[in-house]
Parts: structure tokens; sequence; C-alpha cells
């Protein structure tokens, strides 16, 4: 049975895809949607091939930095009341 | 439905000539229609041997919303004109009118598929920077592709090429170029479920760098 942490790689539940191929073969894909935050990173060995093996695989949180948010906010807030 | 009791009526009219008018006057007029059940098939079959004018004219001094929604995993919305001659009109006037070729509507609604694969190099190597496989129960169409070589010594560069091949040994286009290159396609290339897509950068150099590939289309 194929590791349901692999699942979303063949649903094709995304709109970017990265893959970084690394010196041994394997490769760290990550997986993320427009409008979402969270990227899945797996790092998959024998990638596509029968005996593809995930190694490991973690959801990292992209957002904005919050001092560059606040700056859009304060920018936001002083145009509306000059 | 519920518990009320089916109800069957139906108006049918038998004759050589058959007139239906439906002439409604008044200062204030409701003609609801409301249809509602488990299963509805409505259909308007308009056959005839000549027909004058079929119109929908709607004037009004406000309009509020005219919707046509489709809301389905799969529809297809066919207007067959079938003439010897005929004028299609549309007439659009408003202030902002969106009319999006596929692949920018594809991006709007979130269907869009991009991938970039990257991979290091050695002397005078090349790498399959991209290995996907369409998903089970979609098409993908490819619109563009490209790749860069990135040499830690850029001087010795002497070219490249980025392939994009469908599996099955189809090479798609080979292209030559000097440190990258990006194409977009004007007819998109269709893959279905289950083939696969390699993209494959070389770099002729004598050194090491990094190879970059990337393409995107969308997924239907």
């Amino acid at each position: 049975m194929m590791d349901k942490r692999l699942y979303r790689l063949y649903q094709g539940d995304y709109n970017f895809m990265t893959q970084e191929w690394q010196s041994d073969g394997t490769v760290i894909v990550s997986l993320y949607k427009h409008n979402d935050d969270k990227i899945h990173r797996l790092h998959i060995k024998n990638l596509y091939q029968e005996n593809e093996e995930l190694i490991k695989d973690e959801i990292v949180t992209a957002k904005v930095p919050n001092h560059i948010l606040n700056r859009m906010r304060e920018v936001i807030d002083n145009a509306s009341t000059e | 439905m519920g518990d009320y009791t089916d109800w069957t009526d139906s108006i049918e009219l038998l004759g050589s000539e058959i007139q239906l008018p439906i002439d409604l006057q008044g200062a204030y007029i409701q003609l609801p229609v409301d249809i509602q059940g488990q299963y509805i098939n409505l259909s308007c079959d308009i056959v005839a041997q000549s027909i004058g004018n079929i119109a929908i004219d709607i004037a009004s001094q406000s309009i509020g919303n005219i919707n046509v929604n489709i809301s389905s995993q799969s529809a297809t919305l066919n207007v067959n004109i079938s003439s010897q001659s005929a004028n299609v009109t549309i007439s659009i006037s408003a202030q902002n009118v969106g009319v999006y070729l596929q692949p920018e509507w594809s991006a709007r609604q979130g269907t869009d598929i991009n991938i970039v694969g990257s991979a290091q190099t050695t002397l005078y190597n090349g790498a399959n920077v991209i290995d996907w496989t369409v998903p089970e129960g979609h098409e993908c169409y490819i619109n563009q592709f490209g790749g860069i070589w990135y040499l830690l010594t850029p001087t010795v560069s002497l070219g490249g090429r980025v392939a994009l091949s469908i599996w099955g040994g189809e090479l798609i286009a080979p292209i030559s170029g000097v440190n990258g290159v990006a194409f977009a396609l004007t007819k998109p290339i269709k893959v279905t479920a289950g083939q696969r897509i390699i993209v494959t950068v070389l770099g002729y150099s004598s050194d090491q760098g990094t190879l970059i590939g990337f393409f995107s289309g969308y997924l239907t």
C-alpha cells in the first residue's frame, strides 16, 4: 500500500510543484496551492518507481513576515485618512 | 415528495391549429415558475418546418441580474448553429468585461499547474530536472516550458539544450540557447492521464553548475 502522505502527489491537488533532485537520486518535492500558506515538502526516494519510498515529509508554513504586513496596514490606514 | 399526494395534470391540446396566447397585463405581475424535484427533466423542443422568430426580449429600466449558473463536475454548453447564413451578435455594454483565454482563466480558477525542477550538473552533462506524471482523472495542457543552466563559471558556457519529452520517447522540442530559454506555445500540448513528462536540461560547459527547468499549463 502506498504511504497516504503521498496521496496528494498523485491526486494533483496543487498548483505548484518543485522538484529538487539530489546527488543521491532522491528528490525533494514541494507542493502548494494558491491561497494556501502551507507547503507540503516530501523527500522521496525512487520517485515514480515501483519501489518508491517516502523518506520524510513536513508541512512548512510560508507567511508574509509580520513587519511587512504591518507596513501594508499602515499604508492603507493612512491613505484612507488623508 | 413529502406526505403530499401525487398530482398529475396535463394540458393536451390536439387540433389542426392551436393558439395559446398568454397575455398578462397589470400594474404588478408575478409569474413564478417554481420547479422542485429530486429529478427534473425540463426540455424545450421546438420542431417546425419554419421558425419565424424565437425572441427573448427583456426590457427594463433596471435589471438586477440575469444569471446562467452551471454547477457541475463536468458540463458542456453547446451552441450549435446550422444554417447557410448566420449572424451571431454579442453586444456587451459595460464598464468592465473580462474575456479570458483558457490559460488565463485556469489561473483565475486555480486549475493551473506550474512545475519547476532543479539539479546539479557535472562536467558537460545534463539531467532530468522534472519527472512528472499526469494524475489520474485529469488531462494536462502545457502552454510554456523552458530552462536555464547556471554555471559556476559562465564564461565557459558553450550553450545548452532544453528538452520536453512525453514519456514514450517522443522528443517534442530540443532547443539551443546560450544560458537559458523559454517558450510560450501558441497551441498547447495535450498530455493525458498517466503519461509522463520529462524535462531535461543540458548545459555544455567544462564547469559545474545548476540546471533548472520548468513547464506550466493547466489541468482539466
